[in-house]
């Protein structure tokens, strides 16, 4: 038995290797000749302190042997540099290793390190050029020289002109910065003159992170010096430099991060800055301080699609951004008006999910509509898939002109509706899956048009929601078969009174021979009847077989004034109880439900319990 | 329009051309001869294993073509197979490599990378020894050498 050919193909190995993680390369490499020498260069492809655990433990548990070793270990790393694509600086050990050769084909490097330079820098005058540090760099290295992890850090930068990502953590920036010349927070020409130069020597970079002390300046450079750029993150002292960004500034900058306090006027000078920006994370911002009102010439339409921290109402209303792609933005707190809720949706024309805690009254206390509202404006169609309203003022006559624009709610929560405005949505609303709202007024046919008018709906909940058995029945079949949930009364059920119910109970006890009076025919009649029309709601209900939750009791109605009053016994599960309701009786057509395997919850609410031993039994089988 | 393929057993199949030129190689040579009739030898792939090269390349025929992405990114390597493929993939090791092999010289990227990736997906998490026994692979290591190996590699077995 030999190898299979297809192993021996240099081609295919490499394709194997690029899939392994680093401990199967390495075990990959102990294999055979052949093998060792195909996998090696893959172990060192990317190198991280992290990553490479070992490199630092190693030296924790057998110090003696690391002091034999690390000659090894650099010999090993030496041998494959060329091989080095990505290099983490965040030990002391591999800096030690990574400043000592010379490695030349970097794509990604990241420097992380804190802590003071074991040999200060000494003051240049005038400007330093490229040159003049290469030469200092050289003379580093010169037999006798003192180690500068400054200079060489530098070295390796420059070293590696294929970079496409260079990050600078913690404080490695600032450290690395005194080279330059930089003595104090204030750049002098001869750090920005170094830094310049060292730049504009990396034409292939993608992504710069200066996680502390880049100046302002550096930003205004940046579409000069680096024409690939595409994502910077930096901290800075001041923002005042963001001020004087011109508009479209630079046109390859997709992910910006800056860690400064900044205003949200110079939010818009950013954005009018970047124009093709896609995430802009500032987690310091500072809000709406200063009043900028923008005319309409001013205000810009932007592609951005993540924004954070989410921006409040007010600060987001004023930034004269219209944010054409942002799809959510955090939920609001309070909003003044039914006008700046739409505000809100004309300035995100993409957004899908809204979360509001209240909607007050207009300051003229009148909330209804008049000729000059914004409601025109350009809405119509609105994306929004998600939408939460836990209190509002807002007219029904508005409700409902808001609701017949967003025919892509997919989930709607929302304080009390009124009919019309349930209507509207069962109307306009197809693709509505989850809804959750009340209601003051009995609105029995607009919630059985939900269920019509909605076919995807999967969960519909709330307080006070019921449905009259007539509509139930004899309306237009239910088309939403994906129906999960389910809180809603069932109402007007045909049932008996209380003294027929009592007359009932004597006929069972009692053991009487002679034939049945006229009148308790006519109540097992009725009995009868009852149950048929219990039996054949428990049927419509068993058709929906994803129903895990169904629920077709009450809670007090407060649409339901003046109940009648019946006897005591009713009272002992609560003090509201509703008549008409169904009953819980394997005669009433319990069994039905047997279908919906996946139920976990059946409620009946405040309804008349009727549950015996046959009942109890059925449902221990049933769901125990 | 369809292309026969001529199999080392000599066995034709015939395929639509835009299957066929899945394979790089078979896409070039038709190319170069322009319109002919005349079956395309191929007399490094074996029947049982074209069969199965086929089959993938009908599955794919609409596939887009491969751009390679230039990622910068060490840890953006796809892991995943698409469910088709590993069903597909579900052979015995023999042909798996027939496989690797009639993909490398066909010239069909997508097909090599999959067979690699299983391949992969293998050799993950066994120690040397295992993958020389999986795979039949001589261990030609002088002791001198191993032992150095094994100590380079003693800086991994920490994790």
């Amino acid at each position: 038995m030999h190898s299979p050919p297809a192993l021996q193909l240099p081609e295919v190995l490499h394709l194997i290797a690029c899939q392994l993680d680093v401990s199967s390369r390495f075990s990959c490499r102990q294999v055979c000749r052949f093998w060792s020498a195909l996998f090696s260069p893959y172990v060192v492809e990317s190198i991280d302190g992290h990553q490479w655990p070992w490199l630092c433990k190693w030296r924790e548990r057998e110090p003696e042997r690391t002091k034999n070793d690390s000659a090894a270990r650099t010999a090993f790393i030496q041998e494959h540099k060329d091989h080095i694509r990505h290099l983490t600086l965040n030990n002391h050990w591999l800096q030690e290793i990574a400043l000592q050769i010379k490695i030349t084909r970097l794509t990604s490097l990241t420097i992380s390190f804190d802590g003071k330079l074991v040999d200060p820098p000494r003051p240049f005058n005038g400007l330093l050029e490229l040159e003049q540090v290469l030469h200092l760099a050289n003379w580093y290295y010169s037999p006798g020289a003192k180690s500068d992890r400054t200079r060489a850090c530098w070295q390796l930068i420059l070293n590696n002109p294929q970079l496409q990502s260079l990050r600078f953590m913690d404080n490695s920036y600032n450290n690395l910065y005194e080279l330059a010349g930089k003595k104090h927070t204030i750049p002098c020409p001869e750090a920005i003159s170094f830094l310049l130069d060292t730049l504009s020597r990396l034409p292939r970079l993608r992504h710069l992170m200066i996680a502390n002390g880049m100046d302002d300046w550096l930003l205004h450079l940046i579409p000069t010096l680096l024409p690939h750029i595409t994502s910077v993150e930096y901290k800075a002292a001041y923002s005042s430099g963001l001020d004087s960004l011109p508009p479209g500034h630079c046109a390859t900058l997709r992910h910006l991060t800056i860690h400064t306090h900044i205003l949200s006027h110079q939010v818009h000078t950013v954005l009018a800055a970047f124009p093709v920006l896609q995430t802009l994370s500032i987690p310091q911002f500072g809000g709406f301080r200063r009043h900028v009102i923008f005319t309409d010439d001013e205000i810009i339409d932007h592609p951005l699609l993540e924004l954070s921290p989410p921006l409040l109402g007010p600060s987001l209303l004023h930034l004269g951004v219209r944010f054409t792609n942002l799809k959510t933005v955090g939920g609001f707190r309070r909003l003044q008006d039914h006008g700046v809720l739409l505000s809100l949706l004309h300035v995100l024309p993409a957004l899908e999910q809204l979360d509001v805690l209240e909607i007050l009254e207009s300051p003229r206390g009148e909330n209804v509509p008049s000729p000059d509202d914004r409601d025109d404006r350009d809405i119509d169609n609105c994306p929004l898939r998600s939408l939460v309203i836990k209190k509002h003022a807002l007219h029904p006559s508005r409700m409902t002109r808001l609701f017949s624009r967003m025919p892509h709610l997919v989930k709607l929560e929302v304080r009390h509706i009124p009919p019309e405005v349930v209507a509207e949505i069962a109307r306009t609303c197809k693709r509505m899956e989850q809804l959750r709202f009340e209601v003051k007024q009995q609105c029995s046919k607009e919630i059985n048009q939900l269920f019509v008018g909605c076919p995807k709906l999967k969960s519909l909940r709330g307080h006070s929601l019921a449905i009259k058995i007539d509509d139930l029945l004899q309306g237009p079949n239910w088309t939403c078969f994906d129906l999960e949930s389910l809180q809603c009364g069932v109402m007007d059920v045909p049932r008996l009174s209380k003294d027929e119910e009592d007359l009932l109970e004597t006929m069972k006890t009692g053991s009487r021979q002679e034939p049945l009076k006229q009148e308790e025919q006519r109540i097992l009649k009725k009995q009868r009847e009852s149950w048929a029309v219990q039996g054949q709601i428990l049927e419509h209900f068993a058709r929906f077989k994803n129903l895990q939750h169904l629920d077709i009791g009450f809670l007090k109605l407060p649409h339901r004034q003046g109940d009648k009053r019946y006897g005591s016994r009713y009272y002992r599960i609560n003090n509201a109880l509703v008549p008409e309701s169904l009953e819980l009786s394997l005669a009433s057509g319990l069994a039905h439900l047997a279908s919906l395997h996946l139920l976990e919850t059946f409620g009946l609410g405040e309804t008349d319990y009727t549950v015996g031993e046959n009942e109890s039994r059925w449902m221990d089988e049933l769901w125990s | 329009m369809t292309v026969i393929l001529v199999s080392s057993d000599n066995q034709d199949f015939k395929v639509d051309k835009e299957v066929a030129e899945r394979s790089i190689l078979i896409k070039n040579m038709l190319e170069d001869v322009g319109e002919s009739d005349s079956p395309i030898p191929l007399p490094n792939v074996t029947s049982a294993v074209l069969t199965k090269v086929i089959e993938y390349c009908e599955h794919h025929r609409n596939d887009p073509v491969q751009v390679p992405e230039e990622t910068d990114d060490p840890r953006k390597r796809s892991n995943d197979i698409e469910e088709w493929d590993m069903k597909f993939m579900q052979v015995d090791q023999e042909m798996l490599f027939e496989i690797i092999l009639a993909a490398n010289y066909l010239d069909i990227k997508p097909l090599l990378d999959v067979g690699c990736k299983t391949v992969a997906n293998i050799i993950k998490g066994k120690t040397p020894e295992e993958i020389r026994k999986a795979f039949n692979i001589v261990n030609d290591f002088t002791p001198e050498e191993e032992a150095q190996i094994k100590k380079e590699n003693e800086w991994a077995e920490d994790r």
